[in-house]
């Protein structure tokens, strides 16, 4: 009796999930390309038998949609804690810039940075690179060299 | 003898596993953006008005206020906001100090408005900030991102 160990063309059909009558039937033309849909789990599209395409699709899909959605529960709440800091850090600058104006009663320059420091302008993504890292933050340095500037031209005035 | 069969029978299984593994790094990228934007929003509104807070009473303080007793509540504001530095997570312990915090600065702000004879409110320095950071905190706003 031959053994799958003796037979490396029969090993090699093992291991790709088809055994020598499948291999009679369907013949080497049955061999094909992954298509786009097959490729769930794989980094690379494989030549493989038409039975074990299909098999692949079904559980790797599967498999695919349970990933996604287990990804989904574990990950949302460790990257809002992640961010929130970064977002505690932005708003306290923000909210220190308008306090400070706010305090001077300088309206027009408090009207200004009204306008220029909303939320979606401050947060907009041209200031963070693709992992939500503030990567610019010359918005925020322009205005607080703004309130700077206010505080020392009273204490000059002062002298 | 191992059995020959077993890398077939277990073919569905390794399927399954790759797909998995595919999905749970695909949904671990999607996912982290969007948990992490959401993050640095919620944060943003929540310290606005601290930041606010900070650099009012900062600015009363290096000012010619000649009324002790608004200075007096400015450095009092000063020491409640102290024990918040490097307190920005979003833990319930965290949360818990900055809530407390806000509220008894509310109270000194209160006072401060008082014995400035009403030249400004604290509704009026709320709503300064809630147009900043929108009205309604925690909510995702379509301008952003």
């Amino acid at each position: 009796m031959t053994t799958a160990e003796e037979d490396p063309k029969r090993e090699k059909l093992q291991r790709e999930g088809i055994n020598d009558d499948d291999d009679d039937i369907w013949g080497d033309e049955e061999l094909h390309e992954a298509t786009t849909e097959d490729n769930y789990g794989l980094e690379t599209p494989v030549k493989e038998h038409v039975n074990t395409s299909a098999l692949r699709r079904k559980h790797a899909k599967a498999g695919y949609l349970d990933g996604i959605g287990a990804a989904e529960n574990h990950g949302l709440q460790d990257a809002f804690d992640e961010g929130y800091p970064i977002g505690a850090s932005i708003g306290t600058r923000i909210g220190q810039i308008i306090g400070t104006l706010y305090s001077k009663s300088n309206t027009e320059l408090l009207d200004k940075a009204r306008a220029e420091l909303q939320i979606s302008k401050v947060l907009d993504s041209k200031y963070f690179d693709g992992n939500v890292n503030l990567v610019d933050d010359s918005l925020l340095t322009k205005w607080e060299g703004h309130s700077i500037n206010l505080t020392d031209s009273k204490k000059n005035n002062k002298d | 003898m191992d059995d020959p069969f077993e890398s077939v029978l277990s073919l569905e299984q390794q399927f399954y596993q790759d797909g998995y593994n595919e999905g749970y790094q695909k949904g671990v990228e999607t996912h982290f953006k969007e948990g992490k934007e959401y993050g640095v929003q919620t944060g943003f509104q929540k310290f606005v008005f601290l930041g606010f807070i900070q650099g009012f009473t900062k600015n009363i303080l290096a000012s010619d206020q000649e009324n002790v007793k608004v200075k007096e509540n400015a450095l009092q504001i000063e020491s409640i906001l102290e024990p918040l530095q490097d307190h920005t997570s979003n833990s319930d312990a965290d949360h818990e100090l900055l809530e407390s915090a806000l509220k008894k600065c509310r109270n000194k702000l209160r006072v401060i408005c008082n014995q400035m004879q009403h030249k400004t409110s604290l509704s009026q320095m709320e709503n300064l900030c809630l147009d900043i950071t929108g009205k309604i905190p925690g909510e995702i706003l379509e301008d952003a991102w």
